[in-house]
């Protein structure tokens, strides 16, 4: 089943065509590889998928459901949330206060109740707090929990960003270049992370430069090139594609 | 043995009390009258803060003041309602006013709705001067009522005097102040805190951040409405020049003078300002030149404004405190 599909989407930028025509599907539970070149519109196809940008022409609909014209909440809300490209963390805030504020989404507290600090939700806060410990813990930052987060290494950064995504319990996540800036060591447990982050059930989009990562963890891939689609298959194929390796070997 | 908060609880209930004790000594009624315009300005400037932790600065906090009172006094002389009635009708009409303006304005950021803010403050009040049918135009409306005496069993309270006043503004500052703090320490204080952070994030995370930052704005203004119905039946008249722009940007100054960090910061800020502005009656043209000065340095020293001045200097007093005793009671290094 297609849980996410894009039609010929453009995207214009006054003048400069970032993205045209456009279209992809992804199915429920895969790990979609998005790659191309340096501006070949990765970011921006990823920025109109979790509403930063509307598309000029074209349509994306989930589940069904046409996002015309809603905002990144509203789409984090649909079950599509995104991690950023930079460090983009809450950085003076620990690794807990962070995936507390992450944790936004799924806890069940309703605006009333924590106006009044009630005790269903200082219950919920403490259940929350669990909930965030776990998730910190499973992804290797349980001895950093009470460090800030502009204070910690890159690659425990990267990893804070997917967790704070991860906490949204999100149906699709999208990663904008996880391992990106890492050394091997940080991008194998980065790998094995997504992997059983996808084995519990959550499709995966991932940008990424790494071709040796995403060749590892991608069940299809697709290349845009200079706004354009290329290719669009497994990833042997897409290793033994002409075209794609003409655009990569310019 | 020093535990930290008890000392921190004992000093604030200590302060309380004392607080409330004032009018039992004081008795000259222009240092109430002093303490009762510190109390409207602390209920601005706690708003004031609120909407900047929200990641907003507003110039605009008169004009709210000023919808506040005017919507006190017409509710009291033209329907007949009682102050009672009419103090909360007028914070709930000035929210209400704020989250129409909120949901309008707040695509903008920082300077820019600071700049909005500005523009809406002085248009309240040259709306309130244009309306002269209703709100008497540039001359006011004099004449209110003050607040309908209470009468509970065994105690009549009158607003004649000071004194009465004096403990209603109180009333009015300890709910404004409580009322403003749930709302920042939302989901363990970190909402707001992530909202001024990295909004976008926050907006990656499923966070509506303008409902948040509207919600903040709106809870500020109602406040600052409240303050201006209360200050309305108190001077027993109001204008549209009551409070201009020079009020609304003294309110961002107490604001940072007196720190964004603590709750308490605007309050200093404010009790520090207005009571130097008393104290230097005689000089009354300088003040903007003084409270320019005051704000400089207060930016260049201690950024944090004076809370955060005070916070340090507590800090080391308690710690030295502690050594003290460490030192004179050994066995309690063990237990800490």
């Amino acid at each position: 089943m297609d849980l996410l599909v894009g039609e010929s989407i453009s995207k214009h930028f006054s003048g400069l065509v970032a993205l045209s025509n456009v279209s992809f599907t992804i199915a429920k539970g895969e790990i979609l590889g998005l790659i191309g070149p340096n501006g070949a519109g990765k970011t921006t196809l990823f920025n109109i998928i979790s509403g930063v940008h509307q598309p000029t022409n074209g349509k994306v609909t989930y589940r069904g459901k046409d996002l015309k014209g809603l905002n990144l909440h509203k789409i984090a809300r649909l079950g599509i949330v995104r991690t950023f490209q930079a460090n983009m963390l809450f950085g003076k805030m620990t690794c807990l206060q962070n995936m507390m504020v992450a944790h936004y989404l799924p806890s069940r507290t309703r605006f009333w109740q924590t106006l009044f600090n009630t005790p269903s939700e200082r219950k919920e806060m403490r259940e929350t707090q669990q909930s965030a410990m776990k998730i910190l813990e499973h992804l290797g930052l349980g001895d950093v929990k009470y460090e800030r987060a502009a204070n910690l290494p890159h690659g425990y950064q990267r990893l804070l960003g997917v967790a704070l995504g991860l906490s949204t319990k999100p149906e699709i996540l999208l990663l904008d270049e996880p391992v990106t800036g890492m050394n091997p060591s940080e991008i194998e447990s980065m790998l094995r992370v997504l992997k059983e982050i996808n084995a519990n059930g959550t499709t995966l989009m991932v940008v990424e430069h790494n071709m040796r990562a995403i060749m590892n963890i991608c069940d299809r891939i697709i290349v845009l090139s200079f706004g354009k689609k290329i290719a669009d298959g497994s990833p042997t194929e897409i290793r033994q594609n002409e075209e794609v390796l003409g655009a990569y070997l310019g | 043995m020093f535990k930290g908060k008890a000392l921190k609880v004992s000093f604030w209930l200590a302060l309380l009390i004392f607080i409330f004790l004032i009018p039992l000594w004081v008795k000259d009624p222009y240092i109430l009258h002093t303490l009762i315009g510190i109390g409207i300005f602390s209920i601005v400037a706690l708003g004031v803060r609120l909407i900047m932790l929200s990641g907003q600065w507003s110039f605009g906090q008169a004009g709210f003041l000023l919808v506040g009172a005017y919507s006190s006094a017409l509710l009291v002389t033209r329907l007949g309602l009682s102050f009672w009635a009419a103090i909360i009708l007028a914070g709930l009409i000035t929210a209400v006013f704020a989250i129409a303006i909120g949901y309008i304005t707040m695509r903008v950021k920082a300077v820019y709705f600071a700049i909005i803010t500005l523009a809406i403050g002085e248009a309240i009040s040259l709306s309130i001067r244009a309306m002269s049918g209703i709100t008497g135009g540039s001359y006011g409306l004099y004449n209110l009522p003050a607040p309908n005496p209470i009468h509970l069993p065994g105690l009549l309270v009158e607003f004649t005097s000071k004194t009465p006043y004096y403990y209603l503004m109180l009333i009015l500052v300890i709910v404004s102040a409580l009322a403003m703090y749930r709302v920042e320490r939302i989901r363990g204080g970190n909402l707001f805190d992530a909202i001024l952070q990295k909004d976008i994030l926050a907006e990656s995370l499923g966070i509506n951040t303008l409902k948040y930052r509207v919600l903040a704005f709106s809870v500020a203004c109602g406040f600052t409405g409240m303050a201006g119905a209360f200050a309305a039946h108190y001077y027993l008249m109001t204008r549209p020049d009551f409070y201009g722009l020079l009020h609304s940007i003294y309110a961002v100054t107490y604001v940072i003078i007196g720190g964004v960090g603590s709750i308490f910061g605007p309050i200093i800020g404010v009790i520090l300002l207005l009571s130097a502005v008393e104290f230097l009656r005689a000089a009354a043209m300088y003040q903007a030149v003084a409270y320019a000065v005051v704000f400089l340095v207060v930016i260049l020293i201690f950024p944090g404004g004076l809370v955060s001045l005070g916070q340090q200097l507590w800090a080391r007093a308690t710690a030295l405190l502690r050594r003290a005793t460490v030192k004179r009671y050994p066995e309690i290094r063990s237990r800490e």
